[in-house]
């Protein structure tokens, strides 16, 4: 049976051409953009992505086919249980923020609220501000907090 | 080429590509952003692993994250960091102006004094409304040093423990720090009402489960402030209530939501209170005497006797008597909005229902009637519902949302009767949400044809469904 899926070109930034179905790229906003200008619209033109690389590309997709077309209203539980289902290898924060980078690049609004309620739920659970700091490599630049008062 | 999945993104990887090419070019455009790249390197651990930075995400995915979090776990991150800061001073600038704080947010790091004082001098730049729930008492006293005008709307929703109760005394520094309110709710408080009366810009007051609360207070109460809207309706029992017939002594109210225990309902006080200038809608609600209520009010509430005229009326929950809710109905003339809610047969008795002679004395005794809501009700039939369309000339919302024993055929034989009413200019609109018509019936050829007459609506919900049972709410023609 002939192929009848449409295909667009996507450059990523460590120089792979990927070839991905014109249904999931509808799902990120700047490529949809993109495609809506007559310069893109031509399947054969290559658009570039100079923020986003292969690996992450490729979780793009893999998040776009799990999330489905349309605007589905998936609550923030919803999402944060098909980001673990979907990608289950985002255990490393490194990858978790590019995931992040590329999604706001991209514009994929759902992918977005799953990674930062994803990052958001690791804040919850420390249980303390050092190990936030600890946790997410921060360094405080305001300075320590005085010493005082009971606690209850 | 084949269909593929996923993997249908086919990598045509050039023959010595990097793999993990440079994401920033230099150029004198994105220095500052090399800046802040080289600002949140990756950190060291005493272990030696390397912990990638938070900050290297920019400032619209780190909102986004401080977003997901509450406002005082946004405090305390946006303490760890001058950017972090930036970022929760931007937010809170556009989004906290209504601010709910609950006892669970400092559980787990409970915040030392001085530190919960920080927490809400930085809030008040940006606060108007503040809703303080199960927190302990002892907290809010924390705040005695503050002066906080911006805010106007106070809701204090303590504990039903002694840490979270408010006192006589938390009341006078509620109005030395909030000296500019306009509405206060107060749940689950010890107070007697002795310094209510000090809130000079005062125009709502609730109290909900406020024991101790004096009769005489409520004197002075009535008397210095210019309320709009008392609500007390659920606030005690009837044995452990007072007396607040000085309600009618505050000119000013539009809207009361009072039992009827803390008037005693007796005739003088009903004709009083529909004497009220600025009065426009009654709620009372009644256990045991819904049909005292409603008599005496429906005999002045026709505007014969320079009260009021009752153009709207509302009732939740089960009547005892069926036959003289609908009798006692009957003498609200002027009817033009009517709602019964839940009115259906109790657990174990299939015998009682509304009747269609119910319906039908009604719809010739309320002739003015514009809507008229029958949500969850049991029903002998439809034919009852006919009446209204026959009687109510003006009858525009039929509103049968989740009652029973109606049926297609009413609608068929609804229309009938709309085709012959050449007078009417708009069509009668039928909401069947969860009612036993076929949601379907409007693609029905025989229905089609006809949908100017009627106009059929499956998905509109009938507002205030989770009503106190017992409630009768009166409006009142300005």
């Amino acid at each position: 049976m002939a192929d009848t899926q449409k295909l667009v070109s996507l450059r990523t930034c460590d120089n792979v051409l990927h070839k991905v179905p014109e249904h999931l790229t509808l799902q990120m906003r700047t490529i949809r953009n993109l495609l809506s200008c007559k310069i893109f619209s031509d399947t054969d033109t290559v658009i570039p992505l100079p923020n986003v690389s292969s690996q992450m590309l490729e979780f793009v997709i893999k998040w776009c086919e799990a999330i489905g077309p349309g605007d589905k209203a998936l609550g923030s539980m919803q999402l944060s249980t098909l980001l673990t289902a979907t990608l289950p290898d985002l255990e490393e924060s490194e990858l978790v923020y590019d995931l992040m980078k590329a999604a706001n690049y991209l514009e994929i609004e759902s992918l977005l609220e799953a990674t930062t309620q994803h990052v958001a739920d690791e804040i919850n659970n420390c249980n303390s501000l050092e190990s936030v700091c600890e946790l997410f490599g921060l360094e405080n630049d305001i300075g320590p907090d005085d010493e005082e008062g009971e606690w209850w | 080429m084949g269909t593929r999945s996923l993997s249908s993104t086919a990598n045509c990887r050039p023959p010595g590509s990097a793999q993990n090419a440079l994401r920033l070019q230099t150029s004198p455009h994105n220095v500052s952003e090399m800046q802040r790249d080289l600002q949140a390197s990756p950190q060291m651990t005493s272990t030696g692993y390397t912990v990638p930075s938070l900050l290297q995400l920019n400032d619209d995915v780190l909102a986004l994250i401080l977003r997901q979090l509450n406002l005082y776990e946004q405090f305390e991150l946006a303490q760890l960091h001058s950017r972090l800061e930036s970022i929760r001073q931007t937010l809170w600038r556009t989004r906290v102006q209504n601010v709910l704080l609950w006892g669970e947010m400092f559980a787990i790091s409970p915040p030392k004094p001085r530190h919960f004082l920080a927490f809400i001098q930085a809030l008040v730049p940006h606060m108007e409304h503040l809703c303080l729930q199960n927190i302990d008492v002892r907290k809010l006293r924390l705040l005695s040093g503050l002066k906080l005008p911006a805010v106007h709307t106070l809701e204090w929703l303590g504990l039903p423990t002694y840490r979270g109760r408010l006192v006589d005394e938390d009341v006078r520094l509620l109005q030395r720090v909030f000296p500019s309110l306009r509405t206060l709710k107060l749940r689950s408080c010890r107070i007697t009402g002795k310094y209510l009366g000090e809130f000079p810009l005062l125009t709502e007051l609730s109290l909900d489960d406020c024991h101790h609360l004096d009769s005489e207070h409520f004197r002075e109460i009535f008397r210095q402030l210019r309320l709009r809207k008392f609500d007390i309706m659920e606030d005690c029992d009837e044995v452990n209530c007072c007396d607040l017939v000085d309600v009618q002594q505050c000119l000013t109210l539009e809207h009361i939501k009072i039992a009827d225990y803390h008037l005693c309902m007796e005739e003088g006080i009903t004709q009083d209170l529909l004497r009220m200038p600025a009065l426009h809608k009654l709620s009372i609600y009644s256990k045991n005497f819904v049909f005292d209520v409603l008599e005496r009010i429906a005999r002045h509430g026709n505007g014969n006797d320079g009260g009021k005229v009752i153009d709207g009326f509302r009732f939740s929950g089960t009547p005892h008597n069926f036959e003289r809710l609908f009798r006692e109905l009957g003498n609200l003339r002027h009817l033009r909005r009517l709602a019964v809610d839940g009115c259906c047969s109790l657990a174990g008795n299939d015998v009682e229902c509304i009747t269609d002679y119910m319906l039908l004395e009604l719809s010739q005794k309320l002739p003015e009637l514009c809507e008229l809501r029958f949500s969850g009700c049991e029903l002998e039939s439809y034919r009852g519902l006919l009446h209204f369309v026959v009687n109510c000339r003006q009858l525009r919302l039929l509103d049968i949302t989740r009652s029973r024993r109606i049926g297609d055929s009413f609608v068929w034989r609804c229309l009938e009767l709309l085709v012959k009413q050449k007078w009417r200019t708009q069509p009668l609109e039928l909401w069947i949400r969860q009612s036993d018509i076929d949601n379907n019936i409007v693609q029905n050829p025989r229905f089609i044809p006809n949908d100017k007459l009627l106009k059929i609506d499956s998905r509109s919900l009938t507002h205030n469904m989770e009503q106190l049972s017992g409630v009768l709410k009166f409006t009142f023609v300005r």
